[in-house]
């Protein structure tokens, strides 16, 4: 192996630590972000365990690819040093959709967002198998 | 076996073009649908969805349009459905007319092509289309309407209703194939998974048209059937080579009409020797980019439908001939803001633009006659300065609501589920392929139907538009 071939293998072998030790790390990351968004409501301590093992029974991570969840890994963690860098706000949209899936698993839309009451895990959202399903149509609020 | 007519395909196109053409016809008459893929029910794709875990149900359950053509360009994706239906099954059902000036892109801003027909020639059309999708509205629109929507129209949000406050008419509960109203169909819940409807709320093929058109006994109907080329005669078309059970088969008619998508019809007129210089070439579609909102103490709900409305205040005006207009949608699916107390205070719009086409952007052949080959370089400049105005004036458009944050996406959408142009209408063969009745210039007894006829692309959504133009073709037909 020659200096080069030496300098790019290291280099690969870096970048797939990295890589790996995010991968690895996903799962943490999701949890901690919907711990982080729901702290204040009344949460069912096993709501989050039994959304993730939902979660990997539907397949649910399979719509976000490889690289998706290397960048939410990476946005996670450096926005969690308070560090905001391009497409920022790209994070904040799959956060909502984590945090969104995990909410609407729950009764918490269905009993109107009210912060006061607690809030169970009622299944895996799917709005395949229960339709009407969304919180914010006219079915339950007036505009 | 010989027949009066032969049409290629069942979605909207072919399927509108065929309920005119029994209408007008006499009992005797024979017609042969060459449906190149399955029926598949709606409750069987329901179905099979349920029984899938979430994360493998596709968005078009039919099939996958993208094993039926090479895609040369791949980062652009086109989708259809090439089952019974074609679109109708996995389509939306956002049913805004064009506005007049679409028609006229030439003559009113030079830019594009005039198109061979204009609103008034097809307004009648429009009304007939929107009453057999019974589709609901308001009452009024920024286009000109002579009979109103049959159902109502659809709930606002609390976000639409600050808008409509600001821009009136240009602010408009969206026009849509999804019931308002339990009629002909269920009424829409919001279920925010039009593609597959589980309350049939939608107009479908299926639901719609299938039992009026297709149960006809003068309407003969072969599943898994691909037309491969027309055969011609001294520039008239006499029948149709179509693959069925792996075998090439041949059928002769007084008229062959081609209904299949952009990509299909074009390369079935390529197979078919068609040397017109514009066929197959302007293969376009609308292009489209989200923009997020976040709202300050204001929470975005209420409404009835996935789109609620759609904005024309950036449809229609003289900046024409410097950039493309958009039409805005909306949004009302279950997206969420992850923050605390903030749940809904958010608004999701989608801004969907109109190009012009470019002859670049293209279908061709390949060896295998089944498949073609497709190349789309780019979209025009006319959209990335509609889009660079939008971006620089996004706040000032929308600062009637009370906005914390935008972001508008910088990378626009794959696809906007629309495949126009290969086929375009012109008053010569020197300009177009097909005239104002979908007409080949060529080979007069051949209609191609459809959004391949579309000499540009307007921001609106296509379908209503191309089922107006073949009800219209068929009755100019007999």
């Amino acid at each position: 192996m020659n200096r080069r071939s030496f300098i790019r293998f290291s280099a690969l072998t870096v970048v797939a630590a990295i890589a790996a030790y995010f991968l690895l790390k996903f799962d943490r990351v999701v949890r901690r972000m919907i711990t982080v968004d729901t702290d204040g409501l009344k949460l069912n301590g096993e709501a989050i365990d039994r959304f993730m093992a939902d979660a990997k029974k539907e397949f649910f991570w399979d719509r976000f690819s490889f690289s998706k969840k290397m960048f939410i890994c990476v946005q996670h963690f450096l926005s969690s040093l308070g560090i905001k860098v391009a497409y920022h706000h790209k994070y904040v949209q799959n956060r909502s959709v984590i945090t969104g899936q995990f909410l609407l698993s729950t009764d918490f839309f269905l009993n109107k967002m009210d912060t006061s009451q607690p809030v169970t895990y009622i299944g895996f959202f799917n709005q395949y198998k229960t339709g009407c399903s969304n919180p914010f149509s006219s079915i339950r609020f007036t505009a | 076996m010989h027949y009066n007519l032969i049409l290629a395909g069942t979605g909207f196109a072919s399927s509108f073009f065929l309920k005119k053409y029994l209408e007008k016809s006499s009992k005797d008459i024979r017609v042969l649908v060459l449906e190149r893929g399955e029926f598949i029910p709606h409750q069987q794709r329901l179905q099979d969805a349920r029984s899938k875990p979430l994360g493998k149900v596709s968005y078009v359950s039919g099939g996958n349009g993208g094993n039926t053509f090479k895609n040369n360009t791949p980062e652009k994706s086109w989708i259809f459905d090439p089952s019974f239906g074609g679109s109708s099954n996995c389509w939306t059902g956002c049913t805004p007319r064009f506005m007049p000036n679409d028609f006229e892109m030439k003559s009113k801003y030079n830019v594009g092509e005039d198109w061979p027909v204009t609103y008034q020639d097809i307004e009648s059309y429009y009304c007939d289309v929107e009453d057999i999708m019974s589709t609901s509205g308001p009452d009024i629109t920024p286009y000109p309407m002579s009979k109103k929507y049959p159902q109502p129209a659809h709930e606002l949000s609390t976000v639409d209703k600050v808008l409509q406050r600001a821009y009136g008419d240009q602010y408009i509960s969206q026009p849509t194939a999804r019931s308002s109203i339990s009629n002909k169909r269920n009424k829409c819940c919001t279920s925010a998974i039009c593609h597959l409807c589980p309350v049939e709320a939608k107009f479908t093929i299926e639901n719609g048209l299938k039992s009026v058109v297709y149960s006809d006994p003068r309407v003969e109907i072969i599943y898994q059937a691909q037309v491969i080329q027309v055969d011609t005669k001294n520039n008239i078309a006499t029948g149709v080579l179509y693959r069925h059970a792996n075998q090439d088969k041949k059928a002769t008619a007084d008229v062959i009409a081609l209904g299949a998508n952009a990509i299909f019809n074009a390369h079935i007129l390529l197979n078919s020797g068609d040397t017109n210089v514009h066929t197959g070439r302007n293969l376009s579609e609308q292009v489209g980019y989200y923009g997020y909102f976040d709202l300050k103490d204001f929470q975005n709900v209420g409404g009835s439908s996935i789109i609620t409305a759609n904005g024309f205040m950036l449809y229609d005006g003289a900046f024409r001939s410097e950039r493309a207009a958009c039409i805005i949608e909306s949004h009302n699916d279950v997206f969420i803001r992850h923050e605390a107390g903030k749940w809904r205070n958010i608004a999701k719009f989608k801004f969907v633009f109109e190009d012009i086409p470019q002859a670049d952007n293209r279908v061709e052949r390949s060896a295998d006659p089944l498949i073609p080959v497709v190349t789309y370089k780019a979209h025009s400049d006319y959209v990335v300065k509609g889009y660079d105005y939008l971006k620089n004036n996004i706040g000032k458009i929308f600062g009637s609501l009370p906005i914390e944050n935008i972001y508008l996406d910088d990378k626009y959408q794959p696809s906007e589920a629309h495949i126009l142009g290969t086929a375009r209408m012109s008053n010569d063969a020197a300009t177009g392929v097909v005239d104002k009745d979908l007409r080949h210039h060529q080979y007069r007894n051949l209609l191609v139907l459809g959004g391949s006829a579309f000499p540009t692309i307007t921001p609106s959504n296509p379908t209503i538009t191309l089922a107006a133009l073949s009800l219209r073709a068929a009755d100019k037909l007999i």
